[in-house]
């Protein structure tokens, strides 16, 4: 997977390189939008994750004059702003989706993740993870060959965290996502929180390996661990 | 540097004036004169000449003491002017002095003393409001800091894995302080539209009590809601959502375990009132008028402790004022707690 960065913070530029990179993204930096246009021309991109302020020629202007000359590759807009006009016209602009700085690495990765998949097949009704399985239809979930009874909430939780399963979800992601709560003020960590724990109940007592796992100060993911 | 005429325009326009007027009277006077024969002029070949020498007289005349009697009068204006724009600076406590409220000059006087009111309320709200941030965002700063020259002297992976947390949990603390700090700055933002309408409260009492049911069971607490299905009240349901998520979570938080939360509403004449009600400590009544102040904590190392930024009552407010109803807090120590939300009624 090839990516593309433009982003005119070295630092945050720097990071998010190395970072997409330990996920197996191939990854390219450009610091201004003139170099990231030169860029898109002249090679090929899956992805880009492309910055709203950016010196000399914006965000924006890139945007405009990819879509015009009709190059489709899915494009990520960050931005600093939380304004719904701006996001607005990101979208409207041609960006496929946009994230709010300051915005958590984990998040990021998970809407790359969903922006490449999204031009794939449709997801399966069924998954499996470790020895859980998870029947979207039915909303049934296994593990170990034994039926889990989960609350409707329970299990839309449990399906988010399989649907990426080994990457890490914020509680931002999960509020958003399980909860529908589409501002970012309404307080809903302690409601996670005591759902994570309901669930790490259910799904790893009495079991050595454990799937459910907190990852301080990021979020929780589901990953096979045997407790040290 | 502006001309002459620019800065002096309303003088000389008042000097016109009072030339115009002069003319006036004169030609009434020779008019009058003539008219009733006390005048009579030998030769009346020179009049047109005479009459047009004696007006221009008079014109400068009035021109020259208009000019003086409008600077005169203009005064009072200029000083005012120059003491509001001194004052403007610092305003603190200090307003020009008002002779006589009645008259133009003392409406604009008060207008002015008014305006520089406003001015000092504004000027100590933003000290205030730049001293709260500076302190609370030093907490979480020094906090990080701390840990991290602390980790920097580790080898342990795991004590690093967990410093390294320990900071993420810290900026994630400040990203939603400012989150909420914005919010309430920031009030007229879109992205809030305010879309107050008629619907049934119950939906939102459910909705509320649905989310946190599960938190409050986990505290032996049970939320239960006494609201008729069919009360009525015009609000902005995420607004009014976000009020009561955090009135109820408040109570959940620091009402002891086993005690029930009650959400209710019903209706008072032109009223629907919803109230938040616990069997907690209380809230003493020297907290009580400074509660719903943005960075006020009753117990601040609690507050802090249990991960709170010190802005949900404040943003109680905040959404409850939005959306046309009003907030109140009626507590006894040992008691407990009722907040009382007033939403405007959809009967009429």
């Amino acid at each position: 997977m090839r990516l593309l960065i433009v982003e005119d913070d070295e630092k945050t530029a720097n990071a998010l390189k190395t970072g997409l990179e330990k996920e197996a993204f191939t990854v390219a930096v450009a610091h201004t939008g003139e170099d990231g246009f030169f860029l898109l021309n002249t090679e090929p991109f899956d992805a880009v994750v492309l910055d709203w302020m950016l010196p000399g020629r914006g965000g924006i202007d890139v945007l405009k004059t990819l879509r015009a000359r009709g190059i489709k590759t899915p494009i990520l807009f960050l931005t600093a702003r939380d304004a719904v006009d701006d996001r607005v016209l990101a979208l409207k602009t041609g960006a496929d989706d946009y994230l709010v700085k300051p915005f958590a690495f984990t998040e990021l990765v998970a809407r790359l993740h969903s922006l490449l998949r999204r031009a794939t097949a449709a997801e399966p009704l069924k998954k499996a993870f470790a020895d859980l399985v998870v029947d979207l239809e039915a909303r049934r979930v296994w593990r170990a060959d034994k039926r889990i009874e989960l609350t409707p909430r329970e299990f839309d939780l449990l399906f988010y965290l399989m649907r990426q399963a080994g990457e890490v979800a914020t509680r931002e992601m999960l509020a958003k996502e399980v909860w529908g709560e589409t501002n970012r003020v309404t307080p809903l960590d302690n409601v996670i929180d005591v759902h994570i724990a309901h669930l790490r109940r259910k799904v790893d007592e009495g079991h050595a390996i454990k799937l459910v796992h907190t990852v301080r100060g990021v979020g929780f993911v589901l990953r096979e661990e045997t407790p040290a | 540097m502006k001309s002459w005429w620019q800065r002096r325009s309303t003088r000389v326009r008042l000097a016109l004036w009072y030339a115009v007027a002069g003319d006036f009277v004169l030609a009434l006077c020779l008019a009058a004169a003539l008219g009733l024969g006390v005048w009579q002029p030998e030769n009346h070949h020179d009049l047109p000449l005479l009459l047009t020498m004696g007006g221009a007289v008079v014109t400068l005349l009035f021109v020259f003491i208009g000019y003086f009697i409008a600077g005169f009068v203009l005064e009072p204006v200029r000083e005012t002017i120059e003491l509001a724009r001194r004052l403007s600076m610092r305003p603190e406590g200090r307003r020009i002095r008002v002779t006589n409220p009645h008259d133009e000059f003392g409406e604009l006087e008060t207008f002015l003393n008014e305006l520089l009111q406003r001015l000092q309320g504004s000027f100590v709200e933003l000290d205030r409001l730049a001293a709260d941030v500076s302190h609370e965002l030093r907490t979480p700063l020094t906090a990080m800091r701390t840990v991290g020259e602390v980790a920097l002297r580790e080898r342990n992976p795991a004590i690093l894995y967990d410093a390294v947390g320990s900071m993420l949990e810290e900026i994630r603390r400040m990203n939603q302080l400012i989150d909420r700090l914005l919010l309430l700055t920031r009030g007229d933002s879109d992205q809030w539209p305010v879309r107050p309408k008629p619907g049934p409260v119950r939906n939102v009492l459910m909705e509320v009590s649905e989310t946190l049911g599960m938190v409050a069971t986990d505290k032996q607490q049970q939320l239960q809601i006494d609201c008729a299905d069919d009360l009525r009240a015009i609000f902005d349901p995420a607004l009014l959502r976000l009020a009561l998520m955090n009135l109820t979570q408040n109570a959940i938080r620091y009402s002891p375990p086993g005690r029930p939360i009650f959400l209710r509403a019903s209706a008072e004449e032109r009223t629907v009132v919803v109230e938040v009600a616990d069997e907690g400590p209380g809230i003493a009544p020297e907290h009580q008028q400074k509660i719903f102040q943005r960075f006020y904590r009753v117990d601040e190392a609690r507050s802090r402790a249990e991960g709170g930024v010190g802005l949900g009552l404040a943003i109680v407010k905040w959404a409850v004022e939005r959306t046309g109803g009003t907030v109140e807090l009626e507590s006894e120590v040992g008691r407990g707690s009722v907040f009382r939300v007033r939403l405007p009624s959809a009967v009429s």
